[in-house]
Parts: C-alpha cells; structure tokens; sequence
C-alpha cells in the first residue's frame, strides 16, 4: 500500500515564493520590449526557474508510507541454552515464515559471544538450520541487538525478535534497548525458559598465586548445590590424581553437599619449585542428580618460585639413537646442578603453564613440523612477554632447513633464517599446483596452504603458483608466476586474489609448472606440490617422464576425505614415480605442517657439511668467558643463517663470501634467545664433546639465558568474578611497612596467546591492583616487572602468576533470565512472545507507520537548468513564424517570374536606390546629426537586405531611411539626447504594437 | 547545502557522461540475442550455486542442477517451479543427468559412485550403483543418456574412464572408451553422452578435447575437435545438444562458449566470449534445447541460465 505526499526538509525558504509578484512586475517592465506573446512566455518561464529554485532550496522530498515489514531473528547460540531447546527455537523461526505475508522479509542473526548474520533479509527463509558463531562460551546480546538494528533496511518497517535465554555475560543489552526505542524499533522477545533443578556447581577453587618451597598450601573449594546430595571430590596436582581419603579404597574426598554454598578446604604441601596445577572435579553418587557435568570442575595453580629447570626438546629420531646429541647436552649441564628434562618435541603440549617449570628451553635440532602453530607461538611469547630463555641448535632439521622460516620463533631469534648474506648460493624452486577441491572451504583451505609455502622459502628460492581459476579470455594459469619470493607481500596478495574453479585435467596445471621449472638452470632442487581431491584426470604420461628428465620432484597432497572419492593411486604414482612423497590430510589444520616439511626439499642447500674451524669474532661476549684465549674445537657442519644488526656474534665460520654465524645471543623482548648453528655432536661435533671446556661453555650459555626469577615477600592474590579477573599485589618490607610508589608492570598473556600489557595501579598502602576481561576459558599468565627506591637503595624484580578458568560462565546458569527479557521488551514497546505465537511475528501490532523519503532536490535542479536555457532562448531569439512563412513565400514567388521581368524589376529597384542615396546625401561640410521619423509600415520602400536582416533580428530601424535632408544645428546637449532616445523607444514600441494587431 | 552543491557538478558530470556513453557505440551484438536470463547467485527458490548440467523435457520444462546438490525444475521461459535435493551431498554434488522418454530424470550422483532415478516431481524411484572398478560398478559416473529402446548408458571418469550401457533393468551389458579397448577410442572424462537420432552415442571426451560417436555397441564411428580455441577446436567440451535442424551444440567449458558443428564434425559458428555480461559466458558447462528450439546454456561461472531464442543459430 503505497501513499505518495510530498514533504520540505527546510520549509522555511518557501517564503521566498513571495518575491514572485514582484519578480513579474519587474519582469513586464524590464522586457517591455519583447512581443505580447514572447514576453508573457519570459514571464511565466522566469516565474518557474524561480520556484524551482525555490522549492529545491526548501529541501523538496517525495515521501511515500509503506505497509512491508522486515522481521529480523536474533537467535541465541550459546551453550547455556540446552540443545534441544536450541533446536525448538529454530523451529520457531521457519513456522513464523510459514506466516509471513508475501513482501514481507526476514532475516536471521546468530549469535553467542559473537553475532554473524546467517541471512540477509529476503523474501523466504534460506536456511535449513543456523550454525553457532565462534565463541559459544559467551553470550554478547548488546552486540546481536546491535547488529540487528542495522540490518534492518530503510523501505519497510522493522521488527526485530530476540530468541534468548537473556543470561549475557558481555556487554549491556539495556544500553542498546535505548537504541531500539530512539528508532522506534520493538524488539520483541521469545523466552528460551529453562531451569536445572537438579544441579551442582563448582563455583571457585582457590590456591595462593605464589608460594615458597617446603610450603603447605589450603586449596579451598565452594560448591554451590541445589539440593542434598552426595559424591566426591577428586584432586589432581601436575594431571597426578592426589589421594583424599587416607588408607581407604579409591582416592576420591567424599562429602556431603547440603543445599547452597558448600565450602571445603584441602591442604596439600609442595615440595618444588615451578608451576603446580590443581584441578578438582565433584562426582556425584548418582549421576542422574546432576545434570550439567561441565560446570562440576574447578582449576588454580600456584608458582613456587626458586631455580627453573632446563627443557631440551629434540626430535624423535634423536632420541632414540645412542648417542644422542640431546642426552649428551643434559649429561653436561647436570654436572653443573641444572636440573634437565629432555623430551620429543610434540609429544607433550606445550602450554605457558608448563613452561613456568623452565627457565630456559632447548630446541635441538627439532624441525619446525614438529611443533603445532600455537606452540611456536606460545615459545615467541614464553621468551618476549614472560622473560623465558630459548635455546636452538643446529642439525638437518634445525634454522631454515627445518622449515622455521617465517615462524614466530625465527622472529625472537638472533639470526635471521634466509640467507642474504652469501652472495654464491644456490636457491631452489617450488611450484605449486592447485584448483577448487569439492570440500567445504576448499578455496581457502588452497589459500592457506599457498601462502604457508610462500613463509617457508628464502627470498632468494624462486616459487610459482598454478591454479585453475577464472581468467576470461586469458590463456594461462599462472597466479603468481615462477619468480623470486623476494618480498613476500605481493605475493601473498596475489595468492588472495585467486578465486579456483573445477580443474578437469591435472595436466592443465602442472604442465606450464613443469616447463617453466625445466627451462631454469640457475636452480638447485626443483620441486613442484600438488594439492587435490584428486578428481581430476591425470597427467598425461610424457609429462612425467619431462620431470623425471629434468630432476623436478613432485609431493602430492590429498584432501576432501570423508566420503569423498580420492584416486589415491594417481596421487601415489604422480609422488612415486618423481621421487616425491604422498600425502593423505584426513586433518587440513595439518597442512602447514606438510608444507613446512616440504619446504625442506627446496632448503637443504641450507645445510652445510665439512670440517672447519670455528673462529672466537667477540671475545667480550659472556657466552664466551674463558674459552675466548684459545681455539676451539673443530665442528663438521652448520646451517646457513644472517645474523641480526643488534645481536653479538662471538663465534663465526670466516669465509671469502661473508662470516657465518656459529654462535649469536641477543635480548628479544623480556628474554634472551641464543642461535647455535651447529650440533648433533656425534655427527657434526665429535671433536666439542671431547673438549674439556664443552660442559662449562653450555653452563655459561644456559646460565646467561635463563629466567631470573627469585623468592618475593609480596602477598601476590588473584580472583574472579563475573568474566573479570583482578590482580592485586600487597607489598610490605621486612619492618611490616607498606612499600608505596613502586612501579608494577608487565604481559598478560591469555588463553590463545594473546599477549597485552598490563599495569597495577597503587589503591591503598602497599596495594596494587589490576583488573582484565577474563571470560574465556584456559589459563591467563602474569609476568610482571617491579621497580622500587631510587638511587642505591633502587631495586627490582620478577614476578610471575596466574589463575585458570576452568568452564564457561555459560554453564554456571541455572536458569533463564525472564525478568532481563521482559525489561528489555518493555523498554522498547515490544511483545512478550509465547512458543505458541509464532503466527503474530508478521502481525503489524504496535508498529508505527513507516515512510520512506526520497529528496527531489536534484531532480528539481534539472527542470531548474531546462527552464532557465528556455527564458534564455525566449528572450534572445525571436522567431516570427508568419512573417518567415511570407518571406519564404516572396522567395517562391520571385523564382517563377521570367527572367525579363526580373531584370527590369531589378533595374527599376537600382534607380530607386541611386534616387534615395542622392535624397539622403546631406550639404557639403553639413553633417546630419538629427534621425529623420521613419517610414510608415504602409508606405511602399524599397526592402534592402540589410533591412531584412535587422527584421528577423528583432531590432527596429536605428537610423534613418527618409530621404529628406536634414538641416544642420549646432551639437546637442545630454538631455536631448536622451529625449530622442525616448522618442525613439516610444516610436518602436507603438510600430510593435501596431505588428502585434495585425496578427490579432 | 554542501551535498546539494556538490551533487550538482555530479549531475553536470554524469550528463557529460551519458553523453559520451550514447557515443560509445551500439550494445554487444552477442547480447542482442539474448532472449532470456534466468537464475542468479544463491541458495533460494530459482537462484544457483554453481549450475552445472542442464535438461529439457518432452514438456519443455528445464532441470537445472547445481553444486548446492539441488535439481530446480523451470517453466520453458524460466519460471520456477518446484525443487529437490539429493539425499547426501558432503562428498560431492551430481555433475550431470539425462532424461527418459517417460519423463523420468536419471542423475549421476558422481560423488556417491551410483545413479538416482526420479520422478519429473522430484519422487525418489530407485538407486544404482556401487563404488568400483569391476563391471557395472562406478568411479566417478558423469552423465546419463537413456535411449528410446530403454537402454542406460553411464559415462564415468577417476581412473576408469569408460561408457557402461545397462538394460532397463539395471542389469550391466557392456562397457567401452577404457583401457581394455583401442586404443583410438580410450576416454579421458566422458563429461556428456547424448542419443543419437541413429541410435548412435554421441560423447564429450573432455579431457582429449574431442566429440567421439559410438556405435550402441560401443565401437568408435568417428570423432572430431582437438585442443585449441580456433573454430573447430576444443576445450574441455562439457555438453552435448542437438538442435532441431540436426546439427550439434557443444559447451565448451574451457573457451566460455559454444560451438555448433554439423554431424560430420564441420565448425559451422561459435558464440559467447569470456565475461560476466549478457551474452558472455564463464565456464559454461551444459547445454540444452528446448521443444520450441530455444537453447539454454549453463553458465555456470555465473550462476545463470541464458537463453538463446531459435533464430539465433542462424546467425552462427
């Protein structure tokens, strides 16, 4: 239902519409001039480019009330609503479209600690269900109503429904219900209604953030049960379950919950230093009387501080041979009191809260693949935000070889792992092939891996990129051609911009790689990666035999398992018959990994092997106290890597091309990282583990880079409540004074290795407190620094805690929250909705009449342009059709007559002419100043061209035609003048007058 | 104010433009011929994701498959009708379907090693097929052709690219184009398989850049095309269609457009160019004729069916 009316943005500017009367007086007068007809056409034209104007400076809109409505679902995916009411929710929503009118529009909001629009309004409901955004440990309804608001287009009338169990734990959705109601918005509400009846929860586990060695700590617990029941409780320190219940069976504590808070309190002593986790967890008697077992668990941990321990991480082939370079290395620092462990990389998680045990960790010759993405990164953190100490060494997996290029750990590194440095060195090529796989997020499953392989190689390593993607009438498949990986940016941009289509035949793709591969001969190892579903067809066999020919070897990749069909014969062959290797990724998060393996086949110039001697370049440097006076040792082999501007190298390998670093250190962040190219002593070293000086030149290494940590009299406390976490620090000397004025700072890191900075702040005598967000589950580690005095009495300091979230508040809710619901309705004249109502979601109830605006100003400006071009015209040009209707019939008439009677016309007309030329000519030394009265219109004259042409012009004769002599007089004064001027103007417009009659 | 002011040198230049826009020439030629678009991007009744075979029945009603694992059925001019989804799709979506004289619609449900038989409403009738490489069994089955006598021909490509034909019963008679046959006639992607007016089996061999028909037993009559994108050339021919004045129209899904060729293999036009406008085409995978001799062409890249009226082949 359409209501068209027009509406002024600024009203107030339609009072110039009263200047027109006068503009049209003016305007007769002014243009007294023109004809009756023209001048009435200038009049009325004027009149309107005025209002035009008028009317576009007024803001003219063209306003039009519309009766279509916009429904827009926010639907809440967070874990505190159960599954099957979840789903009942759903089903709300496709029986409310069953109802919606035919323009109506509905669109659908997920949301949990995020929202996501799962659809655009449109006119039918595309969804067959809605996944959960990405953090349903949260409920963020401000944000969904948020979002909501904007999603609601401008030419219908909006309605949003809130689909919520109204237990948010971020953000304020009563701020946005202000929004709602300025906008005149409802937001109507269904309440997901539940209530668990029969439920436990462990609401907190508290352990002291810091302790001292030899110390008894109380772990104390608050359970909080909503009826009698009865279980136990079981404690695990350091994931070792603690035996509560003295000699008898099992190791549970048994208690006795009554309804509301229950508090227990568990001593347990601690006997090292380091990290110690607790994590408790209630069992009831019957399982059945407690129905949400997420929210049973509780986690703390307490530092101990005192000497960290060492952690060597060496891969698994290393750890199995005899010797081993790892076990060696441990045998040295034990002898000088460092407590070592020794363990494969990957086999055990590494997490912050782990890496509070160590002080230092050894990487010994562990490849990049080894390790997950998240505990590089969790090692770049350990060693920049907590001040730990990292160690790495070389071997054939170790720097660039072991694909660590590009990684988080290269970044806090001493020395760079590409070369830039060697001006002779052989690069390698990679080209890789790939094209839309039939899997879900195939596109950027290929995206991911392609710019992965781009971080691993050198900038000096050349790379291609092959996809089958749409190039119009293109030839060619080329996304980034085979080219130096220089700066990478431009690369990984392009590899963005790609957009795969189905690849019919793999041969299609690999072939432009194979030949540009073949054709160069600058290279070292030419690798070519294939990543498929393997659909496609094969290559054809001649291209094989080309890579077998030209040495190109080729890896093949294998995704979209899971009921996909995956000729892994072709894959296998294409991999066996190059000297490549197959691949089968049931997992795609594993694909960097097999693209930082593979990545090796093109690094392995990297390695260098041969017996040299290693040369002391900085004998200052504390890693090389004692040792600087002497030679040493020879070694049989490094890793290529570039030294930093800032880092110290003290030894090197000196060659013509330029020194390679042996050994660099430097400070990265709050901690100390040191590179050693070299290792796998029984290989590369045999002659260092005969040194003499081996064991007290990794002691200095070890001891050099380790964590200063040391036992602080500070009451270190943290807890939580609500998704906030506080921090608080009382300080006190020996005499029991507060210490005020100290400066406490330091990283938070929190679960997902997002590190910020963090300041406590002074809040009473010797207290110091922060507070952070801490709503997501995992652990959040403190490393914090402390400065006190000034001058010689300054010291600093330390510091390291934490606490642990060990569920979602999600799971702490025991039932809906109704009354937020129904406040938030209220507040923005919304309905209460039942289960039962989903056929009054379309109704138009309590929705205000809704009208679309369109501004007219600038049509109004063309009609104003058109308008005045005519007042122009009008003005300027006279066309007087019946006077050019009969001068076009004399024409006519004149060109039937016979040329006898034209000549003697002609020859009559020429002694007229000569006639009044001899009239006009005035007396010698007599010139006529005064203009003679024209010719009457009825008497005959002799029509010259000149006349004619001032005709159609529209001017009147300005000079006299009369052939009557003027008498000389003396020169005019002004005011004469101006008299003949008027006499003129009076003649003119009398002979107009007399034309315009004529016409009558 | 300011707005008001500005947008008026907008006007002034998007009349400078207009102007010089009426000057840039007369609309593509290619797009005049256009009779009919339908079918845009999305999941919603009539819309697509990735439309990839196409089929016309003795009603002239057209099936669209597409790779969100829906058959959409359209009214001749385009109008949707109704739609269904295969039974599962995580592993794949068909890439191709034929049409029985009775209406019934066969799909290769490629990903899923088997044939799905259907009611023209969208009825579930019956399932073929296992995953395999022993007789009667499939790979990656790509097209059905169902011929007047009730024979079944299944094309299939994944390393056993081969034609297996099946009585009406489903009961396996004979396969060719693998590699047990001549060498001639060995198929790399049978992509599309047509019936022949002669009883003869007219195939897309898209990876070998031809046109191959068989005999009903499967010996190999005559082929044409090669790799290329001059007339006459291939690639990547995805779809086969006759037109009513006997000759054949073939999808090139690797030249974004199409070819007509007479039965004797001679290029007699092409038309399309690579592009998203009306008149191009981006990766189109399919063809079919309409009863009234309308063609429709899957565009798949864009997501879209266009329609060519019956004239327009005279003009290629």
């Amino acid at each position: 239902m359409l209501i068209l009316a027009l509406r002024f943005e600024t009203p107030g500017y339609l009072v110039l519409l009263a200047v027109l009367p006068l503009l049209m007086l003016v305007a007769m007068r002014s243009m007294s001039g023109l004809g009756l007809v023209r001048r009435t056409l200038a009049i009325i034209l004027r009149v309107l480019v005025v209002t035009v104007m008028v009317l576009s400076l007024a803001g003219m809109q063209h306003t039009r009330k519309i009766d279509d409505l916009t429904v827009v679902y926010l639907f809440d995916r967070s874990r505190s609503i159960p599954e099957d009411l979840q789903r009942e929710a759903f089903r709300f929503i496709t029986r409310s479209a069953d109802h919606r009118p035919l323009n109506d529009r509905i669109g659908v909001i997920a949301f949990n600690g995020t929202a996501d629009v799962e659809q655009l309004p449109m006119s039918a409901l595309a969804l067959d269900q809605v996944p959960a955004p990405y953090h349903p440990d949260q409920t963020d309804i401000a944000s969904a109503a948020r979002l909501g608001l904007a999603l609601l287009p401008s030419d219908s009338a909006g309605r949003v429904v809130l689909i919520s169990d109204g237990n948010e734990n971020s953000g304020s959705v009563l701020d946005e219900a202000e929004q709602y109601a300025a906008a005149g918005v409802p937001l109507d509400v269904l309440p997901v209604e539940y209530e668990h009846r029969d439920e436990v929860v462990f609401e907190d586990l508290k352990a002291p953030a810091t302790a001292t060695t030899s110390e008894t700590i109380n772990l104390q617990m608050v359970l909080r049960s909503q009826r009698q029941i009865s279980g136990k409780i079981l404690l695990y320190h350091n994931d070792t379950l603690v035996d509560l219940n003295g000699g008898a069976d099992g190791a549970g504590y048994p208690v006795e919950l009554q309804p509301g808070p229950n508090r227990r309190e568990i001593p347990i002593p601690l006997r090292a230093a380091g990290p110690h986790r607790f994590q408790a967890r209630f069992v009831p008697d019957d399982t059945a009387a407690d129905t949400i077992v997420e929210n049973n668990e509780g986690r703390a941990f307490t530092v101990v501080s005192g000497q960290g321990k060492v952690l060597i991480l060496t891969s698994a082939q290393d750890a199995t041979s005899d010797p081993s370079s790892a076990q060696i290395l441990r045998r040295a620092l034990e002898t000088e009191k460092f407590v070592c462990v020794v363990d494969v990389a990957g086999a055990t998680p590494i997490d912050h809260v782990r890496l509070l045990d160590y002080s230092v960790v050894i990487l010994n010759n562990v490849a990049a693949g080894d390790l997950r993405d998240e505990e590089k990164q969790t090692l770049a953190t350990y060693v920049r935000d907590l001040g730990g100490g990292l160690i790495m060494l070389g071997g054939e997996d170790s720097f660039g070889a072991g694909g660590w290029l590009g990684s988080p750990v290269e970044e806090v590194m001493p020395v760079a792992f590409d070369i830039k440095h060697k001006k002779q060195f052989i690069k390698g090529a990679l080209v890789l092939c790939m094209h839309a796989c039939e899997i879900e997020r195939g596109n950027y499953i290929g995206e991911r891996c392609a710019i992965e392989a781009v971080k691993t190689l050198s900038a000096r390593d050349l790379v291609g990129i092959l996809a089958w993607q749409w190039l119009g009438d293109q030839q060619g498949h080329w996304v980034v051609p085979l080219q130096p990986v220089g700066n990478r940016a431009h690369i990984v941009s392009a590899i963005k911009k790609m957009s795969m289509g189905d690849l019919p035949d793999l041969d299609e793709v690999m072939r432009p790689g194979v030949d540009a591969l073949a054709a160069r001969r600058d290279v070292g190892p030419k690798h070519m990666i294939v990543i498929s579903d393997f659909d496609p067809q094969e290559p054809r066999p001649d291209l094989i035999r080309k890579m077998k020919a030209h040495g190109i070897t080729c890896s093949t990749i294998a995704i979209g398992y899971g009921g996909h069909f995956i000729n892994e014969k072709m894959a296998n062959d294409i991999a066996e018959a190059t000297g490549g290797r197959f691949y089968r990724t049931h997992d795609v998060s594993k694909l960097p990994q097999i693209f930082i393996k593979e990545s090796r086949e093109i690094r392995r110039e990297l390695v260098q092997e041969g017996v040299f001697q290693p040369q002391v370049a900085d004998p200052l440097s504390p890693l090389v106290v004692g040792i600087a006076g002497e030679a040493v040792p020879q070694l049989r082999g490094y890793v290529l890597a570039t030294p930093r501007e800032l880092a110290t190298v003290p030894i090197v390998h000196p060659s013509e091309d330029a020194d390679d670093p042996i050994l660099a250190h430097w400070q990265a962040g709050l901690g100390k990282t040191v590179a050693f190219t070299s290792g796998m002593w029984p290989r590369w070293g045999p002659d260092w583990t005969s040194w003499p000086k081996f064991t007290k030149f990794w002691a200095q290494v070890v001891r050099w880079s380790s964590r200063q940590s040391a036992e602080s009299a500070f009451d270190l406390t943290t807890t939580t409540r609500g998704g906030k976490a506080v921090v608080r620090i009382d300080a006190v000397d020996k005499n029991a004074d507060a210490i005020n004025f100290m400066e406490v700072a330091g990283r938070l890191v929190r679960p997902g290795d997002d590190a910020t900075p963090l300041r406590l702040t002074q809040t009473g005598p010797g207290r110091y407190e922060a507070e952070f967000d801490a709503r997501d589950r995992g652990n959040y580690i403190l490393s914090l620094r402390y400065a006190m005095g000034r001058g010689a009495e300054a010291s600093s300091g330390t510091l390291q805690t934490g606490l642990s979230i060990a569920y979602s508040p999600e799971y702490a809710q025991l039932a809906a929250n109704v009354p937020l619901l129904s406040e938030i309705s209220a507040r923005t004249d919304g309905r209460l909705l039942g289960a039962d109502q989903a056929d009054r979601v379309f109704d138009r109830a309590g929705l205000p009449p809704v009208e679309t605006r369109r501004p007219l100003w600038e049509s109004l400006l063309h009609w104003m342009l058109v308008l005045f071009l005519l007042d122009v015209a009008v003005r300027r040009i006279a066309l007087n059709p019946l006077k050019m209707l009969r001068n076009r019939l004399a024409e006519m008439a004149g060109r039937g007559r016979p040329q006898a009677e034209t000549a003697a016309v002609l020859t009559t007309l020429r002694g007229t002419r000569d006639r009044l030329r001899e009239q006009q000519r005035p007396a010698q030394g007599e010139p006529s100043t005064e203009a003679a009265p024209p010719p009457k219109r009825s008497v005959p004259t002799p029509t010259s061209p000149e006349r004619s042409t001032r005709e159609l012009d529209g001017a009147g004769p300005d000079r006299p035609v009369s052939g009557k002599p003027s008498s000389h007089k003396p020169p005019q004064s002004e005011s004469d003048y101006l008299s003949r001027l008027r006499r003129a103007k009076r003649r003119a417009r009398r002979e107009m007058d007399e034309d315009d009659e004529g016409k009558q | 104010m300011t707005c008001r002011g500005s947008s008026v040198c907008f006007v002034l230049v998007a009349i400078a433009t207009m102007i010089a826009g009426g000057c840039s020439g007369a609309d593509d030629q290619s797009a005049a011929r256009v009779e009919l678009i339908f079918g845009c991007t999305g999941l919603g009744p009539g819309e697509f994701s990735y439309p990839r075979a196409a089929e016309v029945d003795g009603a002239g009603r057209v099936y669209v498959v597409d790779k969100s694992a829906r058959i959409q059925r359209f009214s001749p001019d385009g109008k949707f009708q109704l739609d269904w989804a295969m039974p599962a799709s995580t592993a794949g979506k068909p890439t191709g379907f034929g049409i029985g004289a009775d209406g019934r619609v066969f799909v290769a449900d490629t990903h899923y090693s088997r044939v799905l038989v259907y009611s023209p409403d969208g009825e579930l009738l019956h399932t073929y097929g296992t995953r395999g490489s022993a007789p009667g069994q499939f790979l990656l089955p790509t097209d059905v052709a169902v011929f007047a006598d009730g024979k079944i021909y299944v094309g299939e490509y994944g390393g056993n690219d081969r034609i297996s034909r099946f009585n009406s019963d489903w009961e396996f008679e004979i396969s060719f184009g693998d590699a047990d046959g001549p060498e001639q006639a060995r198929l790399r992607r049978p992509q599309s398989l047509l019936a022949g007016p002669d009883g003869t089996l007219w195939v897309a061999d898209a990876c070998n850049h031809r046109v191959c028909q068989f005999s009903a037993d499967g010996e190999l009559l005559c082929t044409f095309g090669q790799s290329g994108s001059e007339a006459g050339e291939l690639r990547f021919p995805y779809g086969l269609a006759w037109l009513r004045d006997g000759t054949l129209i073939v999808a090139e899904y690797g030249s974004n457009r199409v070819q007509r060729f007479s039965t004797a293999g001679k290029s007699l036009g092409t038309w399309g160019t690579a592009g998203r406008e009306a008149g191009h085409l981006a990766y189109p995978w399919d063809v079919a004729v309409g009863t009234s001799g309308q063609i429709y062409i899957v565009d798949s890249g864009n997501n879209r069916v266009q329609v060519l009226g019956p004239a327009g082949q005279s003009h290629w």
